[in-house]
């Protein structure tokens, strides 16, 4: 299995590279650059800023030092962020996000998967008509809605809980809970829908038949099944979780680095751009490659390698 | 394993915060303020937008300093200007030390503005030197001895400066915090990351104690400042980007300080306690282009002064404090008060007759449309939405908005595409000459692109007089002619600065160009 990761792990690296590469094109050609403001510098002084951040230099020779240094593991200096490596940034704010995430998910699988089972389990009763139409609007809400009217509700009228900062964690409750919300409606209707497929397949017939409770039916020999399409679904859930939401970490305030998502490429910080990238990739790819053990880990047929 | 321990630290950073409040609150005098975003540098040679504003100047100072427009002495006790006006002598304070008892000296201004000026810096406010003998020359690379920029120090507390021209608004350059002096010794240990907490050592009213990014920044009071102690202990900045979040840790007393918030709420929050109004030396501003690289036919019929004065006249300015909500007051002159050279009689007043008239003139068709290049900002939207209404009210004018994020509008504005556009101006001193040398000819902050020799000549001339009065007359002749003849810009607003001050805060000075003063802040025990 190790050899199997370690293998997938190396053969996503070329396509990493050529999503980077691209990338790096697609930033020049938004207009403006990282040094335009509300004043236009002299042009001695716009010459020295060029050449300090080798932007005067042929773009393909950029490209180039960019990768040179990459491979030394340094992803340059924030355009924005005078004097701060770009590497800091994300060791600083990364793991903000990284707690933030870990905590929404959890909260999104065992919700999602707990409500699933029990509205697969009582389908067409009205806790599962009800449960339903919950996710069906959660799905269509948008977050900066979901977190406005959880502070308005807990912190404004209630007084309950803080109403943004990272100071504590009662201050992680809000955040956790807007961040998982949409996401535990998804996980929550389709572990439902495949859980009422897999229930009528035969094995789940002869379980019954043999009198296993229900309940063990449901949470042992069904929902096992009915994982495969979930585990699917979670792997983007988690990469967007825990590389940070821009709209839960600007409405709460939360240090971490979702906000770069959108500031970076606003502030044509390239440096910045292409190291958010870099990680959000990384990871994407990661969670990927840890959904298919987890397919194997779940569904003995699968067997890994094989394919490769 | 790194991840881990960080995410440990996480943890941990929550704890110790927690905990750390708890205990610490009722001892220590702290004082919130909201910064709008992560300042970019705390480097005062290179920081250069107004984030840093706030910190910049409660750290450090500077040679001399401002109270509201005037300049007072600060780390200079006195200074001397020769007769012909081109030499500065300051003398500086001898009880003034950096936080860690070094003196301060001529030689640590001798370091600052060196590498202030030094091209490898690459700081975008060099330039505020370049009045200095030999300084644009350095900057320019072509210089490469430091010992031909006449900068000298005479001896360890007297610094020389000689200008190239006797500039009359020169004494306000010292204020700002690029030229804010800066210890050989430490940049020499730490290169370009001194500024850090534990690493940068300061000469003002309080220090750099920890900086958590994207979240805090804590300053402590400066036991070594040489001037009065200020009364709070201790300074939060909360880095807060969302305004409806700010207002949300305001109202929840989280926040002592904040400006800058929802347009729609200014309404509403003038009747809350700690509303307060500013000052603010800032006008906003309708321009005209006038260098179409391409020119299309809107932009042809703008070149005629009549179409420019028929706009002008059609805007009701007046109405603007109630459209934005945000206490404006209509804009006559392009520098605002209380500088010299603003004024209520000079600029084009709304008078929708005479603008039908000047339509006429014109010759331009009737219903013809015209784009106007704008900030995707709520704000400049509303206001944009405004000028829209009046000019199709008024003269049938059909105005489409080209709205764009921050970046591609700076690229649009340089590139002169539309006939007109929306921007403001603020100041960095507090001179008319820091307005109205936007539009010399060679300036990259022309963003009409209107040149004018005579302009020109009459700006530099204004630089070098010694009279106050005769300045004065000078800038209001020259905005006869920017505003009144050429019509080259219509000034809309001037914006105050609207802030939330905690009642339980007193003493908070807040100067036209947004200082914050905090040496004298006091804070009651009754919150």
């Amino acid at each position: 299995m190790l050899r199997y990761f370690i293998k997938r792990l190396l053969f996503s690296i070329p396509s990493l590279l050529v999503f980077l590469i691209a990338l790096f094109f697609l930033l020049r050609l938004a207009p403006g650059g990282p040094f335009d403001g509300e004043q236009v510098w002299p042009p001695e002084v716009q010459a020295n800023i060029l050449k300090k951040y080798h932007l005067d230099q042929p773009l393909h020779r950029q490209l180039t030092e960019w990768l040179i240094q990459l491979g030394h593991g340094d992803l340059n200096e924030s355009f924005q962020y005078l004097g701060k490596p770009v590497t800091e940034i994300l060791a600083e704010t990364f793991p903000v996000s990284l707690l933030l995430g870990t905590l929404a998910l959890g909260v999104c699988i065992s919700v999602g998967i707990f409500f699933g089972g029990i509205a697969a389990w009582r389908q067409g009763s009205l806790a599962d008509r009800l449960l339903l139409f919950i996710s069906s609007v959660s799905i269509s809400l948008p977050v900066f809605l979901i977190a406005s009217v959880l502070v308005l509700i807990f912190s404004l009228q209630l007084k309950w809980l803080p109403p943004a900062l990272w100071e504590g964690p009662s201050s992680a409750i809000l955040p956790v809970l807007a961040l998982s919300w949409r996401p535990s409606a998804i996980v929550f209707q389709l572990t439902r829908s495949t859980l009422i497929e897999s229930l009528r397949s035969d094995f789940v017939r002869t379980a019954r038949g043999k009198g296993v409770p229900e309940y063990g039916i449901i949470f042992k020999h069904a929902l096992k099944n009915a994982l495969i399409p979930v585990l699917g679904a979670l792997g983007p859930i988690a990469a967007n979780l825990v590389t940070g939401s821009f709209l839960v970490e600007l409405i709460f305030q939360i240090p971490g680095m979702g906000k770069y998502f959108v500031h970076a490429v606003l502030n044509r910080d390239y440096p910045l751009v292409m190291g958010v990238t870099l990680l959000y990739g990384g990871i994407l790819i990661l969670t990927h490659i840890l959904v298919d053990l987890a397919y194997a880990l779940v569904d003995p047929r699968i067997r890994l390698g094989e394919s490769l | 394993m790194k991840i881990c321990g960080r995410i440990l630290g996480a943890l941990l950073l929550f704890q110790v915060n927690g905990i750390g409040l708890a205990q610490a609150l009722p001892e220590l005098k702290n004082f919130t303020l909201r910064l709008q975003g992560e300042p970019e540098t705390l480097d005062w040679n290179k920081a250069h937008t107004p984030i840093e504003n706030y910190l910049m100047i409660t750290l450090m100072e500077g040679l001399v300093s401002l109270d509201s427009v005037k300049v007072e002495p600060a780390l200079a006790e006195s200074w001397k200007i020769s007769g012909d006006r081109k030499t500065y002598t300051f003398k500086i304070r001898k009880n003034a030390v950096w936080s860690d008892g070094v003196p301060v000296t001529a030689e640590d201004f001798l370091t600052s503005w060196k590498r202030l000026l030094a091209p490898e810096t690459a700081a975008a406010y060099a330039y505020f030197l370049f009045d200095i003998e030999g300084a644009e020359a350095f900057n320019q690379g072509k210089e490469k001895d430091f010992s031909k920029v006449a900068v000298k120090p005479l001896d360890s507390k007297t610094l020389q400066v000689r200008l190239r021209k006797p500039v009359s608004h020169w004494i306000s350059i010292p204020t700002h915090w690029v030229t804010f002096p800066l210890r050989k010794d430490i940049l020499e240990k730490y290169g370009d990351q001194w500024a850090k907490p534990g690493r940068m050592v300061t000469a003002g009213p309080y220090l750099l104690d920890r900086y958590d990014l994207n979240s805090q920044i804590i300053l402590k009071r400066n036991p070594k400042y040489y001037g009065h102690q200020g009364k709070v202990d201790q300074i939060t900045a909360l880095i807060v980007a969302d305004d409806t979040t700010a207002l949300q840790l305001y109202q929840t007393g989280k926040l002592d300080f904040l400006t800058d918030f929802p347009i729609l709420n200014v309404k509403s929050l003038s009747e809350t306690p700690g509303f307060q109004i500013f000052p603010y030396l800032k006008t906003v501003y309708l321009g005209f282009s006038f260098s179409p690289n391409h020119p299309t036919d809107a932009q042809k019929w703008i070149q005629n002064p009549h179409l420019r004065k028929a706009i002008a006249m059609s805007i009701d300015r007046s109405k603007i404090g109630e459209i934005l909500q945000g206490k404006q007051s209509p804009g006559a002159t392009f520098v605002p008060p209380p500088l010299t050279g603003s004024s209520k009689n000079v600029g084009i007043t709304y008078n929708p007759k005479e603008a039908l008239e000047e339509f006429r003139l014109s010759q331009a068709p009737k219903g013809i449309e015209l784009e106007i290049l704008i900030l995707n900002w709520e704000k400049t939207l509303t206001l944009a939405q405004f000028i829209q209404s009046q000019l199709k009210l008024h003269l049938g004018i059909q105005l489409n908005l080209q709205p764009y994020d921050n970046k591609t509008y700076r690229a649009q504005l340089d590139l002169h595409r539309h006939p007109l556009f929306l921007t403001s101006w603020s100041a960095d001193y507090p001179d008319p000459d820091n307005f109205l040398s936007i539009f010399l000819s060679d300036s990259g902050n022309n963003r009409p692109g209107w040149k004018n020799s005579s302009f020109d000549h009459k700006i530099l001339q204004a630089r070098q007089m010694p009279s106050s009065s005769q300045r004065e007359r000078l800038y209001i002749e020259m905005q006869r002619e920017l505003l009144d003849k050429e019509v080259v810009i219509v000034p809309l607003y001037y914006e105050p600065n609207i802030a939330l001050v905690n009642p339980r805060v007193r003493g908070l000075k807040l100067n036209p160009l947004n200082y914050l003063d905090i040496k004298g802040v006091e804070i009651s025990e009754t919150k």
